[in-house]
Protein backbone atom coordinates (compact mmCIF):
# COMPACT_ATOMS: atom_id res chain seq x y z
CA UNK A 1 0.00 0.00 0.00
CA UNK A 2 2.75 2.41 0.98
CA UNK A 3 4.49 1.95 -2.32
CA UNK A 4 1.30 2.24 -4.32
CA UNK A 5 0.46 5.52 -2.67
CA UNK A 6 3.92 6.91 -3.16
CA UNK A 7 3.80 5.94 -6.80
CA UNK A 8 0.45 7.61 -7.27
CA UNK A 9 1.85 10.68 -5.54
CA UNK A 10 4.69 10.86 -8.02
CA UNK A 11 2.17 10.83 -10.85
CA UNK A 12 -0.09 13.43 -9.19
CA UNK A 13 2.78 15.79 -8.47
CA UNK A 14 4.26 15.32 -11.92
CA UNK A 15 7.55 14.15 -10.52
CA UNK A 16 7.42 10.58 -11.78
CA UNK A 17 10.38 9.09 -13.58
CA UNK A 18 9.83 7.17 -16.83
CA UNK A 19 10.10 3.88 -14.94
CA UNK A 20 7.49 5.03 -12.47
CA UNK A 21 5.17 5.97 -15.28
CA UNK A 22 5.33 2.45 -16.63
CA UNK A 23 4.75 1.00 -13.19
CA UNK A 24 1.77 3.26 -12.83
CA UNK A 25 0.18 2.09 -16.04
CA UNK A 26 0.49 -1.49 -14.86
CA UNK A 27 -1.06 -0.55 -11.56
CA UNK A 28 -4.06 1.08 -13.22
CA UNK A 29 -4.98 -2.12 -14.92
CA UNK A 30 -6.60 -3.24 -11.71
CA UNK A 31 -9.98 -1.90 -10.69
CA UNK A 32 -9.17 -1.47 -7.02
CA UNK A 33 -6.08 0.53 -7.87
CA UNK A 34 -8.05 2.82 -10.15
CA UNK A 35 -10.47 3.46 -7.33
CA UNK A 36 -7.57 4.21 -5.00
CA UNK A 37 -6.11 6.59 -7.57
CA UNK A 38 -9.41 8.48 -7.91
CA UNK A 39 -9.68 8.91 -4.19
CA UNK A 40 -6.15 10.16 -3.82
CA UNK A 41 -6.57 12.45 -6.81
CA UNK A 42 -9.65 13.99 -5.25
CA UNK A 43 -7.75 14.57 -2.03
CA UNK A 44 -4.77 15.95 -3.85
CA UNK A 45 -6.75 18.36 -6.01
CA UNK A 46 -9.03 19.64 -3.28
CA UNK A 47 -6.31 20.08 -0.66
CA UNK A 48 -4.85 22.95 -2.64
CA UNK A 49 -8.23 24.65 -2.40
CA UNK A 50 -8.52 24.48 1.36
CA UNK A 51 -5.36 26.34 2.13
CA UNK A 52 -7.31 29.53 2.93
CA UNK A 53 -9.14 27.65 5.64
CA UNK A 54 -6.08 28.17 7.80
CA UNK A 55 -6.94 31.85 8.00
CA UNK A 56 -9.98 31.01 10.02
CA UNK A 57 -9.63 30.66 13.72
CA UNK A 58 -12.88 28.98 14.64
CA UNK A 59 -12.21 29.10 18.35
CA UNK A 60 -11.54 32.81 18.33
CA UNK A 61 -14.55 33.40 16.11
CA UNK A 62 -16.77 31.58 18.56
CA UNK A 63 -15.32 33.54 21.44
CA UNK A 64 -16.04 36.81 19.60
CA UNK A 65 -19.53 35.59 18.84
CA UNK A 66 -20.19 34.78 22.47
CA UNK A 67 -18.96 38.20 23.55
CA UNK A 68 -21.22 39.81 21.00
CA UNK A 69 -24.25 37.86 22.15
CA UNK A 70 -23.48 38.75 25.75
CA UNK A 71 -23.11 42.46 25.07
CA UNK A 72 -26.30 42.58 23.05
CA UNK A 73 -28.03 41.11 26.07
CA UNK A 74 -26.50 43.79 28.36
CA UNK A 75 -27.78 46.58 26.16
CA UNK A 76 -31.28 45.23 26.47
CA UNK A 77 -30.88 44.92 30.22
CA UNK A 78 -29.63 48.49 30.55
CA UNK A 79 -32.77 49.69 28.88
CA UNK A 80 -34.53 48.61 32.02
CA UNK A 81 -33.13 51.52 33.95
CA UNK A 82 -36.09 53.34 35.35
CA UNK A 83 -36.09 57.00 34.55
CA UNK A 84 -37.81 58.61 37.47
CA UNK A 85 -39.33 61.98 37.12
CA UNK A 86 -41.24 64.08 39.55
CA UNK A 87 -40.77 66.97 41.84
CA UNK A 88 -39.63 66.88 45.45
CA UNK A 89 -42.98 66.24 47.01
CA UNK A 90 -41.97 62.78 46.21
CA UNK A 91 -42.75 59.73 44.30
CA UNK A 92 -42.16 56.78 46.50
CA UNK A 93 -41.31 53.72 44.52
CA UNK A 94 -41.67 50.46 46.33
CA UNK A 95 -39.25 47.89 45.04
CA UNK A 96 -41.88 45.23 45.02
CA UNK A 97 -43.22 46.80 41.85
CA UNK A 98 -40.09 46.09 39.96
CA UNK A 99 -39.78 42.54 38.82
CA UNK A 100 -36.30 42.99 37.47
CA UNK A 101 -34.96 40.04 39.42
CA UNK A 102 -37.16 37.83 37.30
CA UNK A 103 -35.13 38.73 34.26
CA UNK A 104 -34.35 35.51 32.38
CA UNK A 105 -30.67 34.95 32.37
CA UNK A 106 -28.60 32.40 30.57
CA UNK A 107 -25.40 32.70 32.52
CA UNK A 108 -27.03 33.44 35.81
CA UNK A 109 -26.06 37.10 35.79
CA UNK A 110 -28.65 39.11 37.58
CA UNK A 111 -29.76 42.54 36.55
CA UNK A 112 -28.78 45.52 38.62
CA UNK A 113 -31.56 47.78 39.76
CA UNK A 114 -31.09 51.39 38.86
CA UNK A 115 -32.94 54.66 39.32
CA UNK A 116 -32.22 57.78 37.39
CA UNK A 117 -33.45 61.33 37.39
CA UNK A 118 -33.11 63.70 34.49
CA UNK A 119 -32.39 67.39 34.59
CA UNK A 120 -35.06 69.33 36.31
CA UNK A 121 -36.36 66.35 38.24
CA UNK A 122 -35.91 65.01 41.71
CA UNK A 123 -37.29 62.00 43.43
CA UNK A 124 -37.32 59.69 46.40
CA UNK A 125 -36.89 55.95 46.50
CA UNK A 126 -36.93 53.28 49.15
CA UNK A 127 -34.26 50.62 49.17
CA UNK A 128 -34.95 46.97 50.00
CA UNK A 129 -33.76 47.57 53.58
CA UNK A 130 -36.24 50.47 53.98
CA UNK A 131 -33.54 53.12 53.77
CA UNK A 132 -34.79 56.23 52.01
CA UNK A 133 -32.84 57.97 49.30
CA UNK A 134 -33.66 61.36 47.80
CA UNK A 135 -32.28 61.84 44.34
CA UNK A 136 -31.45 65.27 43.03
CA UNK A 137 -31.49 66.08 39.34
CA UNK A 138 -29.27 64.16 36.94
CA UNK A 139 -28.56 61.42 39.38
CA UNK A 140 -28.25 57.71 38.99
CA UNK A 141 -28.14 55.23 41.81
CA UNK A 142 -27.61 51.52 41.28
CA UNK A 143 -27.51 48.39 43.37
CA UNK A 144 -27.22 44.67 42.73
CA UNK A 145 -30.05 42.21 43.44
CA UNK A 146 -28.06 40.75 46.32
CA UNK A 147 -28.31 44.06 48.16
CA UNK A 148 -28.67 43.34 51.84
CA UNK A 149 -27.21 39.87 51.72
CA UNK A 150 -23.77 40.56 53.16
CA UNK A 151 -23.80 44.31 52.86
CA UNK A 152 -25.91 47.10 51.45
CA UNK A 153 -23.95 48.53 48.58
CA UNK A 154 -25.08 51.27 46.20
CA UNK A 155 -23.32 53.04 43.35
CA UNK A 156 -23.91 56.71 42.94
CA UNK A 157 -23.39 59.31 40.31
CA UNK A 158 -25.03 62.63 41.07
CA UNK A 159 -26.49 63.82 44.34
CA UNK A 160 -28.47 61.97 46.96
CA UNK A 161 -29.57 62.43 50.48
CA UNK A 162 -29.64 59.23 52.47
CA UNK A 163 -31.66 58.20 55.48
CA UNK A 164 -30.10 54.87 56.28
CA UNK A 165 -31.83 52.40 58.54
CA UNK A 166 -29.80 50.78 61.28
CA UNK A 167 -28.67 47.29 60.46
CA UNK A 168 -25.74 45.01 61.19
CA UNK A 169 -25.02 44.94 57.48
CA UNK A 170 -22.83 47.93 56.57
CA UNK A 171 -24.31 50.41 54.13
CA UNK A 172 -21.79 51.50 51.53
CA UNK A 173 -22.09 54.30 49.01
CA UNK A 174 -19.67 53.68 46.19
CA UNK A 175 -18.35 56.64 44.29
CA UNK A 176 -15.70 56.64 41.63
CA UNK A 177 -13.06 58.12 43.90
CA UNK A 178 -13.82 56.57 47.27
CA UNK A 179 -16.57 54.91 49.21
CA UNK A 180 -18.61 56.01 52.17
CA UNK A 181 -19.42 53.58 54.91
CA UNK A 182 -22.58 54.31 56.79
CA UNK A 183 -23.60 53.30 60.26
CA UNK A 184 -27.26 54.32 60.35
CA UNK A 185 -27.63 57.92 59.68
CA UNK A 186 -28.62 60.95 57.54
CA UNK A 187 -26.16 62.44 55.13
CA UNK A 188 -25.80 64.09 51.77
CA UNK A 189 -23.46 63.11 49.00
CA UNK A 190 -22.77 65.28 46.01
CA UNK A 191 -20.83 63.47 43.32
CA UNK A 192 -21.51 64.95 39.93
CA UNK A 193 -18.95 63.91 37.36
CA UNK A 194 -18.66 67.40 35.93
CA UNK A 195 -18.07 69.07 39.28
CA UNK A 196 -14.65 69.99 40.54
CA UNK A 197 -15.23 68.29 43.83
CA UNK A 198 -17.15 65.50 45.44
CA UNK A 199 -18.59 66.29 48.83
CA UNK A 200 -20.45 64.64 51.60
CA UNK A 201 -22.08 66.29 54.54
CA UNK A 202 -23.24 64.46 57.62
CA UNK A 203 -26.41 65.57 59.32
CA UNK A 204 -26.65 62.97 62.06
CA UNK A 205 -25.27 59.56 62.86
CA UNK A 206 -21.86 58.41 61.74
CA UNK A 207 -20.17 57.77 58.45
CA UNK A 208 -16.64 57.11 57.39
CA UNK A 209 -14.81 57.63 54.15
CA UNK A 210 -12.62 54.94 52.73
CA UNK A 211 -10.29 55.49 49.83
CA UNK A 212 -8.11 52.72 48.45
CA UNK A 213 -4.77 52.66 50.19
CA UNK A 214 -5.75 55.33 52.71
CA UNK A 215 -6.92 55.21 56.30
CA UNK A 216 -10.62 55.31 57.03
CA UNK A 217 -11.76 58.85 57.76
CA UNK A 218 -14.48 59.15 60.38
CA UNK A 219 -16.95 61.98 59.81
CA UNK A 220 -18.81 63.77 62.62
CA UNK A 221 -22.26 65.34 62.36
CA UNK A 222 -22.03 68.83 60.98
CA UNK A 223 -18.88 68.04 59.10
CA UNK A 224 -18.60 68.72 55.41
CA UNK A 225 -15.94 66.73 53.60
CA UNK A 226 -14.90 67.93 50.20
CA UNK A 227 -12.71 65.96 47.86
CA UNK A 228 -10.90 67.96 45.21
CA UNK A 229 -10.77 65.80 42.11
CA UNK A 230 -7.81 67.51 40.56
CA UNK A 231 -5.62 67.53 43.64
CA UNK A 232 -7.02 64.27 45.02
CA UNK A 233 -7.18 65.78 48.48
CA UNK A 234 -9.83 65.89 51.16
CA UNK A 235 -10.71 68.96 53.17
CA UNK A 236 -13.08 69.27 56.04
CA UNK A 237 -15.16 72.05 57.56
CA UNK A 238 -17.99 72.42 60.04
CA UNK A 239 -21.23 73.58 58.52
CA UNK A 240 -24.91 73.73 59.00
CA UNK A 241 -25.59 70.34 57.51
CA UNK A 242 -29.20 71.06 56.68
CA UNK A 243 -28.10 73.60 54.14
CA UNK A 244 -26.39 70.91 52.15
CA UNK A 245 -29.48 68.89 51.71
CA UNK A 246 -31.62 71.96 51.18
CA UNK A 247 -32.30 70.90 47.64
CA UNK A 248 -34.78 68.40 48.96
CA UNK A 249 -36.91 71.28 50.04
CA UNK A 250 -36.20 73.10 46.85
CA UNK A 251 -33.74 75.38 48.63
CA UNK A 252 -30.32 76.20 47.32
CA UNK A 253 -27.72 77.42 49.83
CA UNK A 254 -24.69 79.05 48.30
CA UNK A 255 -21.50 79.78 50.21
CA UNK A 256 -19.10 81.81 48.17
CA UNK A 257 -19.73 79.56 45.28
CA UNK A 258 -17.95 80.19 41.99
CA UNK A 259 -20.48 81.14 39.39
CA UNK A 260 -19.46 78.29 37.19
CA UNK A 261 -20.33 75.72 39.87
CA UNK A 262 -23.53 77.55 40.62
CA UNK A 263 -24.50 77.53 36.97
CA UNK A 264 -24.14 73.74 36.89
CA UNK A 265 -26.51 73.45 39.81
CA UNK A 266 -28.95 75.70 38.06
CA UNK A 267 -28.64 73.71 34.85
CA UNK A 268 -29.49 70.51 36.62
CA UNK A 269 -32.27 71.94 38.67
CA UNK A 270 -34.06 73.79 35.92
CA UNK A 271 -32.97 71.79 32.91
CA UNK A 272 -31.41 74.75 31.17
CA UNK A 273 -28.09 75.47 29.56
CA UNK A 274 -25.95 78.37 30.70
CA UNK A 275 -23.01 79.80 28.78
CA UNK A 276 -20.65 82.48 29.93
CA UNK A 277 -19.21 85.07 27.59
CA UNK A 278 -16.31 85.33 28.17
CA UNK A 279 -15.89 81.81 29.58
CA UNK A 280 -13.68 83.00 32.41
CA UNK A 281 -16.62 84.89 33.84
CA UNK A 282 -17.71 81.69 35.54
CA UNK A 283 -14.55 81.47 37.63
CA UNK A 284 -14.10 85.12 38.50
CA UNK A 285 -17.38 85.66 40.26
CA UNK A 286 -18.50 84.02 43.51
CA UNK A 287 -21.92 84.01 44.99
CA UNK A 288 -23.43 83.50 48.40
CA UNK A 289 -27.10 83.34 49.13
CA UNK A 290 -30.20 81.26 49.42
CA UNK A 291 -32.70 80.51 46.75
CA UNK A 292 -35.94 78.72 47.28
CA UNK A 293 -38.81 78.22 44.94
CA UNK A 294 -37.68 80.82 42.44
CA UNK A 295 -37.64 79.83 38.83
CA UNK A 296 -34.55 79.96 36.65
CA UNK A 297 -35.16 83.44 35.37
CA UNK A 298 -35.65 84.86 38.83
CA UNK A 299 -32.45 83.24 40.05
CA UNK A 300 -30.40 84.43 37.14
CA UNK A 301 -31.97 87.83 37.38
CA UNK A 302 -30.91 88.07 41.02
CA UNK A 303 -27.39 86.92 40.25
CA UNK A 304 -27.09 89.32 37.37
CA UNK A 305 -28.06 92.27 39.48
CA UNK A 306 -25.83 91.27 42.36
CA UNK A 307 -22.79 90.73 40.17
CA UNK A 308 -23.12 93.44 37.60
CA UNK A 309 -23.90 91.02 34.80
CA UNK A 310 -26.73 90.59 32.37
CA UNK A 311 -28.27 87.53 30.85
CA UNK A 312 -30.05 86.69 27.63
CA UNK A 313 -32.61 83.94 27.31
CA UNK A 314 -33.67 81.95 24.28
CA UNK A 315 -35.99 79.15 25.33
CA UNK A 316 -33.88 77.04 27.70
CA UNK A 317 -30.60 78.63 26.68
CA UNK A 318 -29.13 81.39 28.79
CA UNK A 319 -26.09 83.47 28.02
CA UNK A 320 -24.45 85.51 30.74
CA UNK A 321 -22.33 88.50 29.79
CA UNK A 322 -20.87 91.57 31.39
CA UNK A 323 -23.18 94.56 31.62
CA UNK B 1 -22.16 15.76 20.82
CA UNK B 2 -19.88 15.17 17.80
CA UNK B 3 -22.03 12.40 16.49
CA UNK B 4 -25.33 14.25 16.73
CA UNK B 5 -27.00 15.19 13.49
CA UNK B 6 -27.67 18.81 12.58
CA UNK B 7 -31.34 18.44 13.41
CA UNK B 8 -30.52 16.95 16.79
CA UNK B 9 -28.22 19.88 17.51
CA UNK B 10 -30.93 22.35 16.51
CA UNK B 11 -33.35 20.68 18.89
CA UNK B 12 -30.87 21.06 21.70
CA UNK B 13 -30.18 24.66 20.76
CA UNK B 14 -33.89 25.37 20.81
CA UNK B 15 -34.01 24.58 24.52
CA UNK B 16 -30.94 26.65 25.27
CA UNK B 17 -28.05 24.21 25.03
CA UNK B 18 -25.10 26.51 24.39
CA UNK B 19 -22.67 23.63 23.95
CA UNK B 20 -24.77 22.24 21.13
CA UNK B 21 -24.75 25.72 19.64
CA UNK B 22 -20.97 25.73 19.81
CA UNK B 23 -20.81 22.38 18.04
CA UNK B 24 -23.04 23.59 15.25
CA UNK B 25 -20.90 26.68 14.91
CA UNK B 26 -17.69 24.69 14.76
CA UNK B 27 -19.16 22.34 12.24
CA UNK B 28 -20.15 25.06 9.80
CA UNK B 29 -18.14 28.18 10.48
CA UNK B 30 -15.29 27.60 8.06
CA UNK B 31 -17.27 26.21 5.15
CA UNK B 32 -19.81 29.02 5.45
CA UNK B 33 -17.05 31.64 5.55
CA UNK B 34 -15.48 30.03 2.57
CA UNK B 35 -18.78 30.06 0.76
CA UNK B 36 -19.29 33.72 1.66
CA UNK B 37 -15.88 34.57 0.22
CA UNK B 38 -17.50 34.01 -3.14
CA UNK B 39 -19.39 37.24 -2.47
CA UNK B 40 -16.80 39.39 -0.74
CA UNK B 41 -13.10 39.80 -1.15
CA UNK B 42 -12.92 41.35 2.30
CA UNK B 43 -12.18 38.81 5.04
CA UNK B 44 -13.90 40.74 7.75
CA UNK B 45 -17.18 41.03 5.86
CA UNK B 46 -17.59 37.36 5.18
CA UNK B 47 -16.83 36.40 8.77
CA UNK B 48 -19.14 39.15 9.93
CA UNK B 49 -22.02 37.81 7.85
CA UNK B 50 -21.58 34.29 9.21
CA UNK B 51 -21.37 35.57 12.78
CA UNK B 52 -24.57 37.56 12.29
CA UNK B 53 -26.37 34.45 11.14
CA UNK B 54 -25.29 32.44 14.13
CA UNK B 55 -26.09 35.29 16.51
CA UNK B 56 -29.60 35.37 15.12
CA UNK B 57 -29.94 31.61 15.47
CA UNK B 58 -29.07 31.83 19.15
CA UNK B 59 -31.21 34.88 19.88
CA UNK B 60 -34.25 33.47 18.07
CA UNK B 61 -33.61 29.91 19.09
CA UNK B 62 -37.04 29.38 20.60
CA UNK B 63 -38.82 30.22 17.39
CA UNK B 64 -36.45 28.60 14.97
CA UNK B 65 -38.18 26.72 12.18
CA UNK B 66 -36.07 24.85 9.69
CA UNK B 67 -38.07 23.13 7.00
CA UNK B 68 -35.41 21.76 4.75
CA UNK B 69 -31.98 20.63 5.82
CA UNK B 70 -30.05 22.66 8.35
CA UNK B 71 -27.16 22.72 5.92
CA UNK B 72 -29.14 24.35 3.10
CA UNK B 73 -30.75 26.72 5.57
CA UNK B 74 -27.34 27.94 6.68
CA UNK B 75 -25.96 28.30 3.17
CA UNK B 76 -29.10 30.05 1.97
CA UNK B 77 -28.90 32.45 4.91
CA UNK B 78 -25.32 33.29 4.06
CA UNK B 79 -26.20 33.85 0.44
CA UNK B 80 -29.16 36.09 1.20
CA UNK B 81 -27.39 38.08 3.86
CA UNK B 82 -24.36 38.55 1.65
CA UNK B 83 -26.43 39.84 -1.21
CA UNK B 84 -28.29 42.21 1.09
CA UNK B 85 -25.03 43.44 2.48
CA UNK B 86 -23.71 44.14 -0.99
CA UNK B 87 -26.87 46.02 -1.88
CA UNK B 88 -27.04 48.09 1.25
CA UNK B 89 -23.39 48.92 1.64
CA UNK B 90 -22.75 49.62 -2.03
CA UNK B 91 -19.48 47.86 -1.92
CA UNK B 92 -19.57 46.74 -5.48
CA UNK B 93 -15.84 46.96 -5.69
CA UNK B 94 -15.61 44.17 -3.15
CA UNK B 95 -17.97 41.95 -5.02
CA UNK B 96 -15.96 39.30 -6.77
CA UNK B 97 -18.53 38.99 -9.49
CA UNK B 98 -19.59 35.44 -9.03
CA UNK B 99 -22.69 35.93 -11.09
CA UNK B 100 -23.70 32.34 -11.09
CA UNK B 101 -24.51 32.56 -7.41
CA UNK B 102 -26.68 35.51 -8.03
CA UNK B 103 -28.78 33.72 -10.61
CA UNK B 104 -29.57 30.67 -8.53
CA UNK B 105 -32.52 30.50 -6.25
CA UNK B 106 -31.32 27.39 -4.56
CA UNK B 107 -27.97 26.15 -3.49
CA UNK B 108 -27.21 23.18 -5.67
CA UNK B 109 -26.57 19.88 -4.04
CA UNK B 110 -23.31 19.60 -5.93
CA UNK B 111 -22.15 22.92 -4.56
CA UNK B 112 -23.08 21.96 -1.03
CA UNK B 113 -21.36 18.67 -1.39
CA UNK B 114 -18.19 20.28 -2.57
CA UNK B 115 -18.14 22.73 0.30
CA UNK B 116 -18.70 19.97 2.76
CA UNK B 117 -15.99 17.78 1.38
CA UNK B 118 -13.50 20.62 1.57
CA UNK B 119 -14.43 21.17 5.17
CA UNK B 120 -13.93 17.54 6.13
CA UNK B 121 -10.72 17.43 4.16
CA UNK B 122 -9.38 20.40 6.03
CA UNK B 123 -10.20 18.76 9.32
CA UNK B 124 -8.45 15.56 8.34
CA UNK B 125 -5.37 17.47 7.30
CA UNK B 126 -5.48 19.11 10.70
CA UNK B 127 -5.29 15.69 12.33
CA UNK B 128 -2.04 14.67 10.67
CA UNK B 129 1.00 14.10 12.85
CA UNK B 130 3.02 17.33 13.05
CA UNK B 131 6.01 16.53 10.84
CA UNK B 132 3.82 14.88 8.25
CA UNK B 133 1.39 17.80 8.28
CA UNK B 134 4.18 20.28 7.88
CA UNK B 135 5.58 18.60 4.77
CA UNK B 136 2.15 18.11 3.26
CA UNK B 137 1.11 21.70 3.81
CA UNK B 138 4.33 22.99 2.35
CA UNK B 139 3.65 20.93 -0.71
CA UNK B 140 -0.05 21.62 -1.21
CA UNK B 141 -0.63 24.96 0.54
CA UNK B 142 2.60 26.69 -0.22
CA UNK B 143 3.16 24.84 -3.48
CA UNK B 144 6.80 24.19 -2.69
CA UNK B 145 8.75 21.78 -4.85
CA UNK B 146 10.00 18.60 -3.22
CA UNK B 147 13.62 19.68 -3.32
CA UNK B 148 12.86 22.96 -1.70
CA UNK B 149 10.92 21.25 1.09
CA UNK B 150 13.81 18.86 1.67
CA UNK B 151 16.22 21.77 1.87
CA UNK B 152 14.14 23.94 4.15
CA UNK B 153 13.52 21.12 6.63
CA UNK B 154 16.93 19.55 6.33
CA UNK B 155 15.61 16.13 5.32
CA UNK B 156 16.17 13.90 2.33
CA UNK B 157 14.06 13.90 -0.81
CA UNK B 158 13.14 10.29 -0.04
CA UNK B 159 11.79 11.36 3.33
CA UNK B 160 9.71 14.12 1.73
CA UNK B 161 8.10 11.64 -0.65
CA UNK B 162 7.49 9.20 2.17
CA UNK B 163 5.89 11.86 4.37
CA UNK B 164 3.56 13.06 1.64
CA UNK B 165 2.64 9.50 0.81
CA UNK B 166 1.90 8.94 4.48
CA UNK B 167 -0.21 12.10 4.57
CA UNK B 168 -2.31 10.94 1.63
CA UNK B 169 -2.87 7.56 3.24
CA UNK B 170 -3.84 9.02 6.58
CA UNK B 171 -6.16 11.61 5.06
CA UNK B 172 -7.84 8.91 3.04
CA UNK B 173 -8.28 6.74 6.12
CA UNK B 174 -9.62 9.70 8.07
CA UNK B 175 -12.16 10.50 5.39
CA UNK B 176 -13.17 6.87 5.02
CA UNK B 177 -13.64 6.56 8.74
CA UNK B 178 -15.61 9.73 9.40
CA UNK B 179 -17.05 10.67 6.05
CA UNK B 180 -17.13 7.56 3.86
CA UNK B 181 -19.74 8.87 1.47
CA UNK B 182 -17.23 11.39 0.17
CA UNK B 183 -14.88 8.91 -1.32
Amino acid sequence: MKNKVELIYSILSGTASPEEEIQFRVLMEQEENRSLYNQLKKIWDRSGEVKDYRLYDTQKAFYDLSQNIKSRKQIRKRNFVIAVSGIAAGILLMLGLLKLTDFPSQNRQQASVAFRTESGNRSVIVLPDSSKVWLNAQTEIRYAPDFGKTDRSVFLSGECFFEVKHSDKPFIVNLKEFKIKVYGTKFNVSAYSDDQSVSTCLESGRISIKQKGAKELIVEPGQLIEYNRQKSTFSSSMVNAEEYSGWRLNKMYLHNEPLIELSKKLERKYNILITFVPETLGNDIHYSGIFSNENAEEVLGAIAIASGLKYEKKGNYYTITVR
Amino acid sequence: MQSLTDIQLIEKIRVGDYIAFRFLFERYYIPLCNYASGFFKNDFLKEDVVQEIFTKIWEDRKKIQIAESVKSYLYMSVRNKSLNRIKSESIRQEYTGNFFRNAETQISEAELEQEEFKNYLFRCIGKLPPRCKDVFEKSRFEEMKQEKIADSLGISLKTVKAQIGKALRLIRECLQFSYPEFL
